[in-house]
């Protein structure tokens, strides 16, 4: 348990200084083009780390999704399942912090571009994921059954995110943001604090199931 | 994969149907009380603002499909004849082929149906080929019977599964309607031709051909008990 | 080689443990009955050797086929009736069994010959929703039978069918044991399983609790049922 503590707090370390220096260090970026970026560009420091570790989930998920359909290892059940809810909880964040964005930046909080489109659709697949697991008892059939909309819904998320790239896109490419050296350290620095809040919110979750059905009398 | 096989499930399952037309009858009514409905509320709009005519007829076949297409399996499950199905030496591959045919006709059946009565009742102006609008049509719904037929297994065993097939299916079909509407809209509306939709038909396509792989590796286990 | 043989097979639905390590095997050309109260794992047992469940942990062979990896050689082998015959109502017998004949790859003469055999031919052209109880539970043992199955396994096949048709059901098993095919069964009508079988086993909470001929296992009481009675404990349950 000792490691969930030191790394908890290494991620919060990372995730506090990163905040001070987005919010309060870093000097307004002048765009003539758009010039509510100015102050604005700051959110980008929490809308990608969140971003980053939802998407980490639902690939997580993918994987263990497969992982179970050929091992039929209970595990994989149990990390697929909780990767997927952590992710849809990371991935509210990266809508709301989208939507926050949107609304001065793009004038409307909810402009369908591509991106935000595919984040949509696939909280609406994981949220489907977390109701199907939710409505089966069986725990073997919940496990089949979800592994293969696991698989359905990922392979979705890309074709999504692929239809609406024949539409015009208003997002930034995600890697053409230009920062300067010191503010891409720093967003790389907040992402890796975001994954390890991430990985140790899957673990505890984890942790809880099994404690869970300790004391429901399995094993 | 053995054609025979396949068809001898089409078969079974279309003339059981057609001796009840139980699920067919409901569709149509369905559907066409849909369109009618949409006519009344959004036909004045459509008048004027054409583009919004096709989403409103895949909203149409979404619903009734949603409703109509999980039979297949629901049928069987409920009756426990998915267990004689299952004993039988069909593979889940030749199984799933055979209920998603079975599907694609029904909907082809409401398709048929409900596309001239929707043309009709919104006075829609047909600017392109109605024969291309048809096959895009007839292609989104195939993506749709090979997901719904795949994802309707799912919730077999699921509490409340008439509630949960709408969740879990439409996220998954989200790109295709988006795209076969789009196309639809260039065909119907733009007056445009095949050639100026081939980038919604080529990922239409390749959807409907993942799709399609993914359900046949994964049916294996959408059967089992 | 036994025509099934099922070593310390396991099955959980969630927290209950439905079996407890079940082992036995049936030979070639005998009739195997299980027996014990309702709940004891009967049916999981049977649906498992049937390919229609997976066990968590335990082998079992049909013909020395292994069923979780060999299911579609072990279908091919077997004939299952259960309660549920396993019809469409909307079909009429023929084109049932017409449907299954060609899921099984069987000429269609072979149809004639079941309904012939189960003496449905004179309703053959009628719709399944029509029939009663008994006719439905002897077109079931024709589809069943369709394929030539080495095995059958009956689950419970008589539940709702009157004595004249009980009767009639356990005289068409008679006939095929002395066709050599292999009958594993389970029933709560001990006295015509004694009738039949020469070998049973008592499953109880999921474990078998007693094997053998069936001779032997009531040795020692008046009857089978008491014998029965006596081991899982059940007072009534019949």
């Amino acid at each position: 348990m000792l490691w969930i503590y030191f790394s908890l707090a290494a991620a919060f370390a990372m995730f506090a200084y990163g905040a001070y220096k987005a919010l309060l260090v870093f000097p307004p970026i002048y765009s003539p083009e758009n010039p509510v970026m100015e102050e604005l560009y700051r959110n980008v420091f929490f809308h990608v780390p969140v971003n980053a570790s939802g998407f980490l989930g639902f690939t997580i998920t993918l994987f263990a999704s497969i992982l179970y359909l050929k091992t039929r290892d209970m595990k994989y059940d149990l990390i697929a399942a909780k990767s997927a809810k952590v992710g849809v909880f990371f991935i509210t964040f990266t809508l709301l912090t989208g939507m926050a964005w949107a609304k001065p930046a793009w004038g409307t909080y909810w402009n369908w571009d591509p991106r935000e489109t595919t984040a949509l659709i696939m909280w609406f697949v994981y949220l489907g994921y977390l109701a199907l697991r939710e409505a089966i008892a069986e725990e073997r059939a919940r496990a089949r059954a979800s592994a293969i909309l696991g698989i359905f819904g990922y392979t979705s998320g890309i074709f999504t995110l692929l239809s609406t790239r024949i539409f015009p896109s208003l997002h930034p490419p995600t890697f053409g943001l230009r920062l300067e050296p010191e503010m891409g350290m720093t967003l790389g620095l907040m992402i890796t604090g975001a994954v390890i809040v991430f990985l140790n919110l899957v673990y505890l979750e984890m942790r809880l199931e099994r404690v869970k059905r300790g004391l429901a009398g399995g094993r | 994969m053995r054609v025979s096989a396949v068809v001898n499930l089409v078969v079974k399952d279309l003339r059981a149907e057609l001796r009840t037309k139980h699920t067919v009858n409901f569709m149509l009514l369905f559907s066409g009380l849909a369109v009618a409905f949409f006519s009344r509320i959004a036909g004045s709009y459509v008048g004027s603002v054409p583009e919004i005519g096709p989403g409103l007829l895949w909203l149409v076949f979404l619903f009734t499909g949603m409703l109509g297409l999980g039979r297949a399996f629901v049928k069987e499950k409920e009756l426990g004849t998915l267990d004689g199905l299952r004993l039988t030496p069909m593979s889940s591959a030749e199984i799933l082929a055979g209920k998603a045919i079975y599907n694609l006709l029904l909907m082809l059946g409401v398709q048929s149906v409900i596309f001239p009565l929707f043309i009709v009742f919104f006075d829609f102006p047909v600017r392109g080929g109605f024969a291309l609008a048809f096959a895009v049509l007839t292609l989104g719904n195939t993506c749709f019977v090979i997901v719904s037929s795949a994802l309707a297994t799912l919730v077999l065993n699921a509490r409340a599964r008439e509630l949960l097939l709408p969740v879990i299916l439409l996220p998954v079909l989200f790109p295709v309607i988006v795209l076969s509407v789009s196309a639809l809209n260039s065909v119907l509306v733009g007056g445009e031709g095949f050639l100026n939709i081939l980038g919604e038909i080529k990922i239409i396509l390749a959807y409907a051909v993942v799709m399609g792989v993914i359900a046949m590796l994964t049916f294996d286990f959408a059967l089992e008990e | 080689m036994h025509a099934v043989e099922i070593r310390d097979v396991e099955k959980c639905f969630g927290a209950h443990r439905v079996l407890r390590g079940v082992s036995l095997s049936v030979a070639e050309g005998e009739a195997f009955v299980l027996l014990g109260p309702n709940g004891a794992g009967k049916t999981t047992l049977i649906r498992i050797v049937a390919t229609l469940l997976r066990q968590d942990s335990g082998v079992v062979r049909v013909l020395g086929y292994d069923t979780r990896r060999e299911a579609q050689e072990v279908r091919r082998r077997i004939g299952v009736v259960t309660h549920n015959p396993l019809l469409y109502e909307e079909l009429t017998a023929r084109e049932n069994l017409t449907f299954y004949a060609r899921a099984y790859g069987v000429p269609l003469e072979r149809i004639e010959e079941l309904l012939d055999r189960v003496e449905l031919e004179e309703r053959a052209d009628e719709p399944v929703s029509t029939f009663s109880r008994g006719m439905k539970q002897r077109l079931s043992i024709a589809r069943a039978l369709l394929h030539s199955p080495e095995v059958l396994l009956l689950d419970e096949p008589t539940t709702g069918l009157d004595i004249k048709g009980r009767r009639d059901f356990y005289a068409l098993l008679g006939n095929l044991l002395e066709e050599g095919v292999t009958l594993l069964m389970t029933t709560h009508h001990t006295e015509e399983a004694e009738r039949l079988c020469s070998r049973g086993a008592v499953l109880r909470s999921g474990r078998v609790v007693a094997q053998g001929e069936l001779s032997e296992l009531k040795a020692s009481v008046e009857s089978l049922e008491d014998a029965y009675l006596q081991m899982t404990g059940e007072e009534g349950e019949g």
